[in-house]
């Protein structure tokens, strides 16, 4: 089991990390969103208002397009999410100010929105990203159970950790972040495959439908009206009545507003509500009739199985999350992380004496570039975030490619330069970069009192303190190293 | 397995193990999702997404079945049983390939 | 959930003192079975009591969730009070 655990772990070390990192800051997508887009407004009233308003603005800026779906912004979101098919410019997406419903005036960029698709695309054309991070996630399950296996003294050595041993610290530190949150790295895995459960494994569910892919979607979502568009062309009923029998029917908040063929007679109007203390998504759905605003369906999901799929996919996207609990998710997450890195770092460490093959170098150069490298990666992406001139076009793509340039800098230069001086120059570039986005922050004149940037400015700082506390423990033993070699 | 010599034997036998952890384990997967959909005696949407959440489990377990059996060829009978049993328990209940 | 974390901390700082590794270091060999293994049960037993006081609350499917994650966060910081307390001086 040890020999599955190291070589499932290794062929995917180095995407999990990625994944982890990127899918621990998705935890923040909206805070992260809020501060990446310091013009939008501050402090909602309401997602019915905030969803009113978005309509308001498509119903003029995106008439023609076939539907819309709209994401209110809620208590932790300035900017409400819509996204809609444009018939010359495919998916359009954009982020609306919660009272004014317009995006002008507002930086172009994808905020936390990138980290979260990030994480489950990897930046891949459809269905290659999903299918492959999918895969990932089932990997990890695997070397979760088969470290499960392979730790004989689990419950002895729970509390284990003996630093300044070489090998046996990183196996210590290896085995600690796993164990303390093995329940959330376990329910972290499965779920994630299981979010991605229609394309990792739909025989089951297409086989029992003959095939019927629209059968299937109407048995998983009744209250999800898909009808064709008449072709008629009728007035949209007034959105605010609609959204108000929503959330007194939800219980509260109001996650999606899909609106199918505005503008037709067939219009209709789906509302799905936030998760809360259900957790399961997609708990309880109503339809209205778009030009009349009759309600014409309503469920509320209590089928156990699909409830317990909604409860498994909720448990994922911890949308249900309040601000600990959310925190507890980030914690874990960067625990998770921290294992995955101490684990790439464990294969070379184990080696390092006497088996330095050419299997040995590519692993200790890829280490080096994605462990050290991909926190830079991302710092890269809110240093743009900041520095970037509001007013360029194509910004929010600007941005990214300056994470991917990084990222591709520092894998090359992890490739090239030898590791010793590498650690050392990396752990130092992390540091500077850390430092470098609360003073960007402040520079560029958006740092405002808030939660927000007070949370994501002392992350970085804290992101740096560690980079800088390694660079530190890496040149304090490359001293001692030298001091004894020449005594 | 940390002591042996890496032989082509020993190679062909960790191939013939992956091969049958990604494709055999795939396919018991898949069938264990489709016997769930046609043989649990539920509505239909329910026996299939309790099919589909079952075959997600399977999937590791499986992985750990064919590196613990003894030899590459044992894995792939115990991947043929129960591709087996699973397309048994589908076809009795009326599933088609 | 305050309840819970309160009776959790020493829950989970018992549990560690019994085991072992963590007893020699506290007590070194003046301490064994079945004195650490008394700790560590009344460890655990904290650490139940603890789950208890989450399963009051009507909100129980999140506070299970939030204890789940701080039992996690409590027990890498006890193991690294251990791990400074037990650090050999350099030779």
């Amino acid at each position: 089991m040890t020999w599955l655990h190291d070589w499932s772990g290794l062929v995917v070390g180095w995407l999990l990390f990625a994944i982890a990192l990127a899918g621990s800051l998705s935890v923040f997508r909206e805070e992260i969103g809020d501060w990446a887009r310091p013009e939008a407004s501050c402090c909602v009233a309401d997602s019915a208002q905030a969803g009113a308003a978005a309509v308001r603005w498509l119903s003029t800026h995106a008439a023609g397009a076939p539907g819309w779906f709209i994401q209110p912004a809620d208590a932790r979101s300035t900017t409400s999410y819509a996204v809609w098919a444009d018939p010359k410019a495919g998916f359009v997406q954009k982020w609306l100010d919660a009272r004014s419903g317009s995006p002008v005036g507002i930086r172009d960029t994808l905020g936390g929105d990138f980290f979260y698709r990030l994480h489950f695309e990897l930046q891949l054309p459809y269905p290659w990203g999903r299918i492959l991070s999918g895969a990932a996630a089932l990997a990890m399950l695997l070397a979760l159970l088969t470290g499960i296996v392979a730790h004989r003294r689990i419950f002895v050595d729970f509390f284990t950790f003996r630093p300044g041993k070489g090998q046996r610290s990183w196996l210590d530190a290896h085995n600690l972040l796993a164990v303390v949150a093995l329940p959330f790295h376990l329910m972290i895995a499965f779920t994630g495959a299981l979010t991605l459960a229609t394309l990792l494994m739909p025989w089951g569910a297409l086989s029992a439908y003959h095939g019927d892919a629209a059968a299937l979607s109407r048995a998983l979502y009744p209250a999800a009206i898909d009808r064709p568009a008449a072709g008629r062309p009728a007035a949209l009923a007034p959105i605010e009545p609609m959204l108000a029998e929503a959330e007194r029917r939800f219980d509260g908040g109001l996650y999606q507003i899909s609106i199918a063929h505005p503008g037709d007679a067939a219009a209709v109007v789906t509302l799905i509500r936030a998760e809360d203390a259900r957790i399961g998504i997609e708990a309880e759905t109503v339809s209205f009739d778009g030009p009349s605003g009759r309600l014409i369906a309503a469920h509320d999901e209590h089928r156990p199985a699909v409830a317990t799929y909604n409860i498994l996919y909720g448990l994922h996207t911890a949308r249900f999350a309040d601000i600990a609990i959310r925190w507890l998710y980030f914690v874990s997450g960067i625990a998770l992380a921290a294992m995955i890195g101490t684990g790439l770092l464990l294969w070379t460490a184990k080696r390092r004496r006497d088996r330095q093959d050419a299997g040995y170098l590519l692993v200790e150069r890829l280490n080096l570039g994605f462990v050290a490298g991909t926190p830079i990666a991302f710092a890269a992406f809110f240093l743009a975030n900041r520095l970037l001139p509001t007013g360029l076009t194509h910004r929010a793509d600007a941005e990214v490619r300056v994470l991917f340039w990084t990222w591709g800098a520092l894998l090359v230069f992890a490739a090239l330069r030898a590791p010793a001086k590498a650690w050392r120059e990396l752990l130092v570039c992390g540091a500077l970069t850390g430092v470098a986005i609360p003073m960007a922050d402040v520079a560029s004149g958006a740092a405002a009192w808030n939660g927000v940037t007070v949370g994501v400015d002392l992350i970085a700082l804290i992101v740096a303190g560690a980079y800088a506390t390694a660079a530190a423990l890496v040149l304090r033993s490359a001293r001692a190293t030298r001091q004894r070699t020449a005594s | 397995m940390a002591a042996r010599t890496v032989t082509p034997r020993y190679r062909l036998g960790v191939a013939a193990r992956c091969a049958a952890t990604l494709l055999g384990g795939y396919g018991v997967a898949v069938l264990v999702a489709i016997a769930g959909a046609w043989a649990l005696p539920m509505a239909p949407i329910e026996a299939a997404t309790t099919g589909t959440i079952a075959a997600l489990l399977v999937l590791p377990v499986a992985a750990m079945g064919c590196f613990w059996a003894s030899s590459a060829a044992r894995a792939w009978i115990g991947i043929a049983l129960f591709a087996a049993l699973f397309g048994g328990i589908a076809l009795a209940a009326g599933w088609r390939p | 959930m305050i309840l819970a974390t309160m009776l959790a901390l020493p829950g989970v700082a018992l549990a560690a003192t019994g085991t072992p590794r963590q007893t020699s270091v506290l007590f070194g060999d003046r301490m064994r079975e079945p004195g650490r293994r008394r700790l560590r049960l009344l460890g655990f037993a904290l650490l139940a009591a603890s789950l208890a006081t989450t399963m009051i609350d009507t909100d129980r499917a999140r506070h299970l969730i939030a204890w789940i994650a701080t039992i996690g966060i409590e027990a890498g910081l006890v193991a690294l009070v251990f791990t400074m307390r037990s650090r050999s001086p350099r030779a």
